[in-house]
């Protein structure tokens, strides 16, 4: 009966929505049609006393989501698979253009200005996170 | 209030001198030329099929671009800032003197049918055109740039690495300037004037 119930506590808190993460101003701008790729912008705070790890995005109405950071060395633009993004505790990140953002490819279907997209984060911990980022213009 | 009106008359002039001395605001945004360089014979196409050759380069200003339409992140991000700049600029200058942005497509076999759409999606005014690749090339080189295709991953997705500049050619069809990110609009716009206003001196020369 132990293990039943560790069993369900376990269950449980890997469904558990992570209380102490925020998210604000989700965006992700509009793109030409038939874009193949969208990218989300937000800011991503840590309320708890622990650093947080997200190891994992997905979003709803695309066929893959990454999160990648895009860097510019040399003077040549490239982007590279972010396997882990700490959050450390008490702090805030920001996800801006040029730089680390979530990577959102193959959409079901074109976009206007106002839809919105749920995006999920996957934390080391198991909890996950719902954030929903609105489509808009860039500038 | 005639001693204000002075005041306010001096102030603009400090700022207006400070603007044109900067020599941080130059290296920081652009980078001139110490020799212009002309820019060899090429042809590229937009979708329609119309031609954008070196010819296009005379008697207006260019500021040309490489890309590649799947870049989510660096790429509209540069084109948004460019058609803020441009709009900067054309508080500036004369209309004749307006750039025309050129985004080049290195990514034609995935980018041929949409370029011109990707491209004026950020300002009507923007040409959008690729090539074949040895075309595309003659550009590459003849503007210091870089761009290379990544390993397709499991999917056949790919990436490509390619230059952040952009770079600026004069009405003379002679590569001038080269802008490097962010393109801060009001820096750029000084820049592309001041551009401006030295290819005319040196053409009264
Ligand atoms: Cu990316």
């Amino acid at each position: 009966m132990k293990r039943v119930i560790a069993v369900c506590l376990t269950v449980y808190s890997s469904l558990t929505f992570a209380a102490d993460m925020s998210f604000s101003n989700a965006y992700i701008p509009l793109m030409p049609p038939a874009s193949m790729a969208y990218a989300a912008y937000m800011s991503i705070s840590n309320a708890s006393e622990q650093p947080r790890k997200v190891v994992g995005v997905s979003a709803e109405g695309f066929a893959m989501a990454d999160i990648h950071k895009s860097m510019i060395k040399d003077g040549v633009v490239s982007m590279e698979l972010v396997h882990e993004l700490n959050v450390p505790a008490g702090e805030t990140i920001t996800l801006v253009p040029g730089g680390i953002h979530v990577m959102l490819m193959k959409p079901d279907a074109a976009f206007m200005k106002g839809d919105t997209v749920t995006i999920q984060f996957m934390f080391a911990d198991g909890e996950v996170a719902k954030v929903e980022a609105t489509l808009g213009r860039l500038n | 209030m005639m001693i204000k009106t002075k005041n306010m008359a001096a102030t603009i002039i400090a700022i207006a001198l400070y603007f044109l001395s900067s020599p941080a605001m130059a290296q920081v945004q652009g980078i001139e030329l110490d020799k212009p360089e002309l820019i060899p014979t090429f042809i590229l196409s937009d979708k329609a099929g119309n031609t954008f050759t070196d010819q296009d380069l005379k008697d207006q200003w260019t500021i040309l671009m490489f890309g590649f339409n799947s870049c989510p992140d660096v790429c509209p991000f540069t084109l948004g800032n460019l058609e803020a700049a441009i709009a900067e600029t054309a508080v500036r200058v004369r209309p004749d003197s307006v750039p025309q942005v050129v985004y080049i497509s290195v990514d034609p076999a995935r980018d041929r049918d949409v370029v011109s759409d990707y491209a004026k999606y950020f300002h009507p005014d923007f040409l959008g055109v690729t090539g074949e690749q040895a075309q595309i090339d003659v550009l590459i080189n003849a503007t210091d740039s870089f761009y290379r295709f990544m390993p397709a991953k499991a999917d056949g997705s790919y990436e490509v690495q390619h230059s952040a500049a952009v770079s600026v050619v004069g009405p003379d069809g002679m590569l001038r300037a080269k802008l490097q990110p962010p393109f801060d609009p009001g820096k750029t716009a000084e820049f592309l004037a001041r551009q401006q206003i030295k290819f005319r001196r040196s053409a009264l020369r």
